[in-house]
Protein backbone atom coordinates (compact mmCIF):
# COMPACT_ATOMS: atom_id res chain seq x y z
CA UNK A 1 0.00 0.00 0.00
CA UNK A 2 1.64 3.51 -1.07
CA UNK A 3 1.86 5.83 1.57
CA UNK A 4 1.09 9.81 0.79
CA UNK A 5 3.47 10.78 3.71
CA UNK A 6 6.36 9.00 1.91
CA UNK A 7 6.04 10.57 -2.00
CA UNK A 8 6.07 14.04 0.27
CA UNK A 9 8.98 12.82 1.74
CA UNK A 10 11.04 11.96 -1.69
CA UNK A 11 10.13 15.42 -2.99
CA UNK A 12 11.59 17.66 0.33
CA UNK A 13 14.37 15.42 0.59
CA UNK A 14 15.43 16.23 -3.37
CA UNK A 15 15.20 20.06 -2.11
CA UNK A 16 17.11 19.10 0.67
CA UNK A 17 19.87 16.81 -0.68
CA UNK A 18 20.29 20.02 -3.20
CA UNK A 19 21.15 22.12 -0.39
CA UNK A 20 23.44 19.70 0.68
CA UNK A 21 25.44 19.79 -3.05
CA UNK A 22 24.61 15.22 -2.57
CA UNK A 23 24.30 14.40 -5.54
CA UNK A 24 24.97 10.59 -5.04
CA UNK A 25 22.08 11.02 -2.50
CA UNK A 26 20.11 13.03 -4.82
CA UNK A 27 20.34 10.07 -7.03
CA UNK A 28 19.39 7.40 -4.87
CA UNK A 29 15.67 9.06 -4.15
CA UNK A 30 15.30 8.30 -8.09
CA UNK A 31 14.57 5.26 -10.33
CA UNK A 32 17.64 4.96 -12.58
CA UNK A 33 14.52 4.77 -15.72
CA UNK A 34 13.31 8.50 -14.47
CA UNK A 35 11.65 10.64 -16.79
CA UNK A 36 11.94 14.31 -15.85
CA UNK A 37 11.60 17.59 -17.51
CA UNK A 38 12.99 20.83 -16.14
CA UNK A 39 10.72 23.16 -17.01
CA UNK A 40 7.76 21.70 -18.23
CA UNK A 41 8.12 22.18 -22.28
CA UNK A 42 11.56 21.70 -22.34
CA UNK A 43 11.51 18.34 -23.15
CA UNK A 44 11.38 15.47 -20.90
CA UNK A 45 15.16 13.75 -20.39
CA UNK A 46 15.86 9.98 -18.93
CA UNK A 47 17.43 8.66 -16.73
CA UNK A 48 20.41 9.06 -13.73
CA UNK A 49 23.29 10.29 -15.79
CA UNK A 50 20.94 13.02 -17.43
CA UNK A 51 19.75 14.05 -14.21
CA UNK A 52 23.21 13.74 -12.58
CA UNK A 53 24.29 16.50 -15.15
CA UNK A 54 21.62 18.48 -14.78
CA UNK A 55 21.36 18.62 -10.72
CA UNK A 56 25.03 19.48 -11.16
CA UNK A 57 24.77 22.26 -13.42
CA UNK A 58 22.20 23.52 -10.71
CA UNK A 59 24.38 22.89 -7.87
CA UNK A 60 27.49 24.52 -9.60
CA UNK A 61 25.38 27.62 -9.99
CA UNK A 62 24.96 27.66 -6.35
CA UNK A 63 21.10 27.07 -6.27
CA UNK A 64 19.09 26.92 -2.83
CA UNK A 65 15.80 25.23 -2.51
CA UNK A 66 13.23 26.17 -0.12
CA UNK A 67 10.71 23.69 -0.03
CA UNK A 68 7.01 24.99 0.69
CA UNK A 69 4.08 22.44 2.13
CA UNK A 70 3.64 19.35 -0.01
CA UNK A 71 0.03 17.97 -1.01
CA UNK A 72 -0.41 14.24 -1.97
CA UNK A 73 -3.04 12.41 -4.13
CA UNK A 74 -5.41 9.88 -3.39
CA UNK A 75 -3.44 7.36 -4.95
CA UNK A 76 -0.18 7.85 -2.85
CA UNK A 77 1.42 8.06 -5.83
CA UNK A 78 1.96 11.60 -6.34
CA UNK A 79 2.92 14.43 -4.71
CA UNK A 80 3.13 18.20 -5.41
CA UNK A 81 5.32 20.75 -3.75
CA UNK A 82 6.15 24.10 -4.24
CA UNK A 83 9.50 25.46 -4.14
CA UNK A 84 11.52 28.66 -3.95
CA UNK A 85 14.74 28.42 -5.76
CA UNK A 86 17.44 30.82 -5.13
CA UNK A 87 20.37 31.45 -7.13
CA UNK A 88 23.60 34.11 -6.67
CA UNK A 89 22.98 36.72 -9.32
CA UNK A 90 26.56 36.98 -11.16
CA UNK A 91 25.76 39.80 -14.27
CA UNK A 92 26.54 38.08 -17.79
CA UNK A 93 26.61 34.16 -17.12
CA UNK A 94 24.93 32.03 -19.68
CA UNK A 95 22.50 30.93 -17.12
CA UNK A 96 20.60 34.04 -17.31
CA UNK A 97 19.33 34.09 -20.46
CA UNK A 98 18.36 30.27 -19.98
CA UNK A 99 16.04 31.50 -17.28
CA UNK A 100 14.90 34.34 -19.61
CA UNK A 101 16.44 36.94 -18.10
CA UNK A 102 19.28 38.14 -20.97
CA UNK A 103 18.41 41.57 -20.65
CA UNK A 104 18.95 41.84 -17.00
CA UNK A 105 21.43 44.81 -16.23
CA UNK A 106 24.79 44.36 -15.20
CA UNK A 107 24.81 46.86 -11.45
CA UNK A 108 22.54 44.42 -9.15
CA UNK A 109 25.17 43.99 -6.27
CA UNK A 110 23.32 42.36 -3.53
CA UNK A 111 20.74 40.53 -5.26
CA UNK A 112 19.66 37.03 -6.31
CA UNK A 113 18.04 35.40 -8.71
CA UNK A 114 14.36 33.42 -7.06
CA UNK A 115 12.73 30.93 -9.49
CA UNK A 116 8.89 30.32 -8.11
CA UNK A 117 8.22 26.64 -8.99
CA UNK A 118 6.16 23.44 -8.54
CA UNK A 119 7.70 19.90 -8.54
CA UNK A 120 5.28 17.02 -9.75
CA UNK A 121 6.74 13.31 -8.47
CA UNK A 122 5.64 10.51 -9.29
CA UNK A 123 6.74 7.09 -6.92
CA UNK A 124 7.15 3.91 -8.22
CA UNK A 125 6.51 0.22 -6.96
CA UNK A 126 9.86 0.30 -5.95
CA UNK A 127 9.80 3.69 -3.71
CA UNK A 128 11.42 5.32 -5.72
CA UNK A 129 10.46 8.48 -8.19
CA UNK A 130 10.03 7.57 -11.62
CA UNK A 131 8.66 10.82 -12.94
CA UNK A 132 9.73 14.46 -12.28
CA UNK A 133 8.17 17.55 -13.40
CA UNK A 134 8.96 21.24 -13.13
CA UNK A 135 6.48 23.80 -13.64
CA UNK A 136 8.14 27.07 -13.94
CA UNK A 137 8.03 29.82 -17.16
CA UNK A 138 10.07 33.24 -17.70
CA UNK A 139 7.45 34.63 -14.98
CA UNK A 140 8.82 32.82 -12.50
CA UNK A 141 12.29 34.58 -12.16
CA UNK A 142 12.93 38.09 -11.10
CA UNK A 143 15.42 39.07 -9.02
CA UNK A 144 15.67 40.33 -5.38
CA UNK A 145 17.19 42.23 -2.69
CA UNK A 146 19.10 39.27 -0.78
CA UNK A 147 17.80 40.78 2.69
CA UNK A 148 14.26 40.48 1.58
CA UNK A 149 14.47 36.37 0.59
CA UNK A 150 14.39 33.48 3.30
CA UNK A 151 17.79 32.65 4.68
CA UNK A 152 16.79 29.43 6.02
CA UNK A 153 15.51 26.03 4.68
CA UNK A 154 13.40 24.09 6.17
CA UNK A 155 15.94 21.18 6.44
CA UNK A 156 13.85 19.95 9.46
CA UNK A 157 17.21 17.60 10.65
CA UNK B 1 -0.08 29.27 -27.21
CA UNK B 2 -1.55 30.97 -24.44
CA UNK B 3 0.89 33.46 -22.78
CA UNK B 4 2.00 33.12 -19.06
CA UNK B 5 0.40 35.99 -17.47
CA UNK B 6 -3.11 34.91 -18.82
CA UNK B 7 -2.85 32.18 -17.78
CA UNK B 8 -2.14 32.87 -13.99
CA UNK B 9 -5.26 35.31 -14.60
CA UNK B 10 -6.84 32.61 -15.72
CA UNK B 11 -6.08 31.15 -12.52
CA UNK B 12 -6.67 33.04 -10.45
CA UNK B 13 -9.99 34.75 -12.23
CA UNK B 14 -11.33 30.94 -11.19
CA UNK B 15 -10.92 31.48 -7.45
CA UNK B 16 -12.23 35.18 -7.52
CA UNK B 17 -15.35 33.76 -9.23
CA UNK B 18 -15.56 30.95 -7.04
CA UNK B 19 -15.37 32.82 -3.92
CA UNK B 20 -18.18 34.92 -5.42
CA UNK B 21 -20.61 32.01 -6.20
CA UNK B 22 -20.73 32.85 -9.53
CA UNK B 23 -21.33 29.46 -11.00
CA UNK B 24 -22.15 30.37 -14.54
CA UNK B 25 -19.04 32.59 -14.41
CA UNK B 26 -17.00 29.75 -13.18
CA UNK B 27 -17.93 27.51 -16.06
CA UNK B 28 -17.45 29.81 -18.72
CA UNK B 29 -13.65 29.79 -18.08
CA UNK B 30 -14.40 26.23 -18.99
CA UNK B 31 -14.22 24.36 -22.53
CA UNK B 32 -16.84 22.25 -22.91
CA UNK B 33 -14.79 18.92 -23.44
CA UNK B 34 -13.63 19.89 -19.61
CA UNK B 35 -12.07 17.01 -17.78
CA UNK B 36 -11.95 17.82 -13.55
CA UNK B 37 -9.93 15.36 -11.77
CA UNK B 38 -10.72 16.44 -8.13
CA UNK B 39 -8.64 14.80 -6.60
CA UNK B 40 -5.94 13.21 -8.51
CA UNK B 41 -6.74 9.27 -8.33
CA UNK B 42 -10.41 9.76 -8.73
CA UNK B 43 -13.18 9.49 -11.25
CA UNK B 44 -13.06 13.05 -13.43
CA UNK B 45 -15.48 15.33 -13.65
CA UNK B 46 -16.14 15.40 -17.66
CA UNK B 47 -17.98 18.26 -19.18
CA UNK B 48 -20.22 21.41 -18.17
CA UNK B 49 -22.82 19.99 -16.49
CA UNK B 50 -21.24 17.76 -14.52
CA UNK B 51 -18.55 20.15 -13.18
CA UNK B 52 -21.50 22.59 -12.25
CA UNK B 53 -22.92 19.95 -9.93
CA UNK B 54 -19.26 19.03 -8.62
CA UNK B 55 -18.71 22.77 -7.77
CA UNK B 56 -22.35 24.23 -6.65
CA UNK B 57 -21.86 21.84 -4.02
CA UNK B 58 -18.52 23.49 -2.86
CA UNK B 59 -20.62 26.69 -3.33
CA UNK B 60 -23.05 25.52 -1.32
CA UNK B 61 -20.84 24.91 1.41
CA UNK B 62 -19.76 28.61 1.20
CA UNK B 63 -16.46 27.56 -0.24
CA UNK B 64 -13.46 30.03 0.20
CA UNK B 65 -10.34 29.54 -1.98
CA UNK B 66 -7.06 31.80 -0.57
CA UNK B 67 -4.82 31.07 -4.08
CA UNK B 68 -0.78 31.56 -3.65
CA UNK B 69 1.25 32.11 -6.06
CA UNK B 70 0.76 30.46 -9.30
CA UNK B 71 3.42 29.11 -11.88
CA UNK B 72 3.81 28.73 -15.62
CA UNK B 73 5.47 25.58 -18.07
CA UNK B 74 6.97 27.17 -20.68
CA UNK B 75 4.61 24.68 -22.57
CA UNK B 76 2.40 27.57 -23.62
CA UNK B 77 -0.08 25.55 -21.97
CA UNK B 78 -0.32 24.59 -18.20
CA UNK B 79 -0.36 26.65 -15.09
CA UNK B 80 -0.05 25.78 -11.61
CA UNK B 81 -1.57 27.10 -8.68
CA UNK B 82 -1.47 26.32 -4.85
CA UNK B 83 -4.81 26.92 -2.98
CA UNK B 84 -5.86 26.47 0.74
CA UNK B 85 -9.81 25.68 0.24
CA UNK B 86 -12.15 25.81 3.27
CA UNK B 87 -15.72 25.21 3.09
CA UNK B 88 -18.59 24.31 5.66
CA UNK B 89 -18.47 20.82 6.91
CA UNK B 90 -22.08 20.33 5.98
CA UNK B 91 -23.12 18.63 4.30
CA UNK B 92 -19.80 17.34 2.58
CA UNK B 93 -18.50 16.15 5.62
CA UNK B 94 -20.26 13.17 6.72
CA UNK B 95 -19.62 11.57 3.41
CA UNK B 96 -15.68 11.74 3.49
CA UNK B 97 -16.17 11.05 7.41
CA UNK B 98 -17.38 7.69 5.79
CA UNK B 99 -14.80 7.19 3.99
CA UNK B 100 -12.01 7.64 6.50
CA UNK B 101 -10.46 10.99 5.38
CA UNK B 102 -11.70 13.32 8.27
CA UNK B 103 -12.89 12.36 11.58
CA UNK B 104 -16.46 13.77 12.50
CA UNK B 105 -16.24 17.03 14.95
CA UNK B 106 -18.37 17.29 17.83
CA UNK B 107 -20.34 19.82 16.53
CA UNK B 108 -20.40 19.31 12.75
CA UNK B 109 -22.43 22.87 12.35
CA UNK B 110 -19.21 24.38 13.72
CA UNK B 111 -17.00 23.10 11.89
CA UNK B 112 -14.84 23.75 8.22
CA UNK B 113 -13.02 21.48 6.45
CA UNK B 114 -9.85 22.71 5.21
CA UNK B 115 -8.26 21.40 1.91
CA UNK B 116 -4.17 21.91 1.18
CA UNK B 117 -4.35 21.40 -2.44
CA UNK B 118 -2.44 22.52 -5.99
CA UNK B 119 -3.97 22.66 -8.84
CA UNK B 120 -3.03 21.91 -12.44
CA UNK B 121 -4.71 23.42 -15.23
CA UNK B 122 -4.36 22.65 -18.66
CA UNK B 123 -5.31 26.13 -21.07
CA UNK B 124 -5.96 25.37 -24.99
CA UNK B 125 -5.66 28.46 -27.26
CA UNK B 126 -8.87 29.58 -26.80
CA UNK B 127 -7.71 30.64 -23.60
CA UNK B 128 -10.28 28.27 -21.97
CA UNK B 129 -9.53 25.37 -19.31
CA UNK B 130 -9.63 21.71 -20.82
CA UNK B 131 -8.27 20.48 -17.97
CA UNK B 132 -7.85 20.12 -14.61
CA UNK B 133 -6.13 18.06 -12.36
CA UNK B 134 -5.92 18.97 -8.39
CA UNK B 135 -4.00 17.17 -6.20
CA UNK B 136 -4.82 16.60 -2.28
CA UNK B 137 -4.36 13.54 -0.78
CA UNK B 138 -5.99 12.56 3.33
CA UNK B 139 -2.85 14.01 4.75
CA UNK B 140 -4.20 17.18 3.16
CA UNK B 141 -7.41 17.72 4.41
CA UNK B 142 -8.41 18.51 8.34
CA UNK B 143 -11.68 19.86 10.33
CA UNK B 144 -11.41 23.15 11.45
CA UNK B 145 -13.09 25.16 13.59
CA UNK B 146 -15.76 28.21 11.53
CA UNK B 147 -14.25 31.38 12.40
Amino acid sequence: MPDETAIKQLALEHCWRINDRDIAGLLALYDPGVEFEDPVGSGPRRGHAELRAHAAQAIAAGVREIPGTAVGTMDARQAALPVTGLLPYVPGRPLLAALGLSGAPADRAGQVLVVDYVMVVAMGDNGLIEQMRSYWGTTDVRLADRSSVPREDRHGR
Amino acid sequence: MVDERARKELALEYCRRMNAGDIDGVLALFGADIRFEDPVGSPPVVGHAALRAHLMAAIAARVREEPGTPVAARDGRQVVIPVVATLDYLPLGPTLAAAGLVTPPADPGATRLRFSLLSLISVGPDRLVHEVRVFWGRTDLSVVPAP
